[in-house]
């Protein structure tokens, strides 16, 4: 399974992901990782985290939080509106 | 195991060397009177040097456990005609996260912090999930530990199982959760991103840390769905609670405009 590695920058005041980042290589993306958290160390106000998988479709399930709400799928009625 | 020598960690940096960055790192973090200067700018190059070591041991992890999720599923879904595949991700710690960690838990060494690399796959049910830990054991992965927070959930009502593994010299957290478990960490994950009330986004609603309604509020619903996905009946009194609860959480639920 080739793995894709996406490097998401969350912005906590507009509540959406700023940036997209792919990378096929996982030591450039570790590399870019650091960076950008070195660059970042001092804000508050993102969220910056590096994750993979074999496609962006599976991140926006495993890691569903960083991305927009898919209200197509069906949950629990306990969480509604969450 | 007394009198084995472990493999190094792949990042080349000694446990002494990491440890004593982790160390630095914590009393800068929970510090606030300290100033970044150039020894923890330094500890903040070891720590990014050690994670970064993680890469390949994860990617190694989380390619074998896609493996056992695809043969566990027993029942591959076709959703308008496409196959839907049980999800398998993995994420490398944000350093916020690390440090949050180590700030935490005051004796922890960094080289044994067991989750900065981590991956987790979303089965359909829980009979799946423990189909995949019989195929690590067969395989013979080396298993350190196992956090069963099914059996015992966590305060929070987290579920799921946690399999901690060593792979090439690094400890590796396998998160296995059902669907249902997933959709409720994720719900709690996503909110903890838009409250206000920076006890609950900086620390971590996930940890319990933020009104308390709200964290009474995702309890209550694990503990739900938790019996609905045993087949379980929620009676009334229980979710007239938390229906009630989910009304009154609801202004922290609401995004910013």
């Amino acid at each position: 399974m080739p793995l894709h590695h996406f490097l998401l920058v969350y912005d906590l005041k507009r509540q959406e992901l700023v940036k997209q980042l792919e990378f096929s290589d996982g030591d450039e993306a570790v590399a870019a990782y650091s960076k950008i958290e070195r660059e970042h160390s001092e804000d508050h106000d993102v969220e910056i985290v590096l994750v993979g998988a074999d496609s962006l479709e599976t991140i926006r399930n495993t890691h569903a939080h960083y991305f927009a709400r898919d209200v197509s799928r069906e949950g629990s009625r306990y969480l509604a509106g969450v | 195991m007394a009198g084995t020598v472990r493999t190094p960690h792949p990042s080349g940096i000694s446990n002494s060397r990491v440890d004593k960055a982790g160390g630095l790192l914590r009393e800068w973090w929970t510090d606030f009177s300290i100033e970044m200067d150039s020894r923890y700018g330094d500890a903040s190059e070891v720590l990014y040097d050690f994670r970064a070591g993680c890469t390949n041991p994860l990617k190694k992890v989380t390619v074998g456990l896609r493996q056992f999720a695809v043969r566990e599923a027993v029942a591959v879904v076709t959703e308008g005609g496409r196959q839907v595949m049980p999800a398998v991700g993995q994420r490398l710690k944000r350093t916020p996260q690390i440090l949050n960690k180590l700030a935490r838990f005051p004796t922890m060494r960094l080289s044994q912090m067991d989750d900065v690399g981590g991956c987790r796959a979303v089965m359909t049910t829980q009979a799946e999930v423990d189909g995949i830990l019989r195929r690590m054991r067969k395989n013979k992965w080396e298993i350190v530990r196992i956090d069963d927070y099914v059996a015992e959930p966590k305060a929070t009502g987290y579920r799921a199982k946690h399999v901690i593994v060593r792979r090439d010299g690094c400890l590796i957290e396998v998160q296995l959760r059902t669907e249902s478990q997933h959709e409720w960490a994720e719900a709690v994950d996503r909110t903890a991103l838009r409250v206000d009330d920076k006890t609950a986004s900086f620390h971590g609603l996930k940890d319990g840390h933020g009104p308390p309604e709200l964290v009474e509020y995702f309890r209550l619903a694990a503990d739900a769905m938790a019996l609905e996905e045993q087949g379980e009946a929620v009676d009334d009194e229980f979710e007239r609670r938390i229906l009630e609860l989910q009304q009154q959480v609801r202004p922290y639920l609401r995004r910013k405009e």
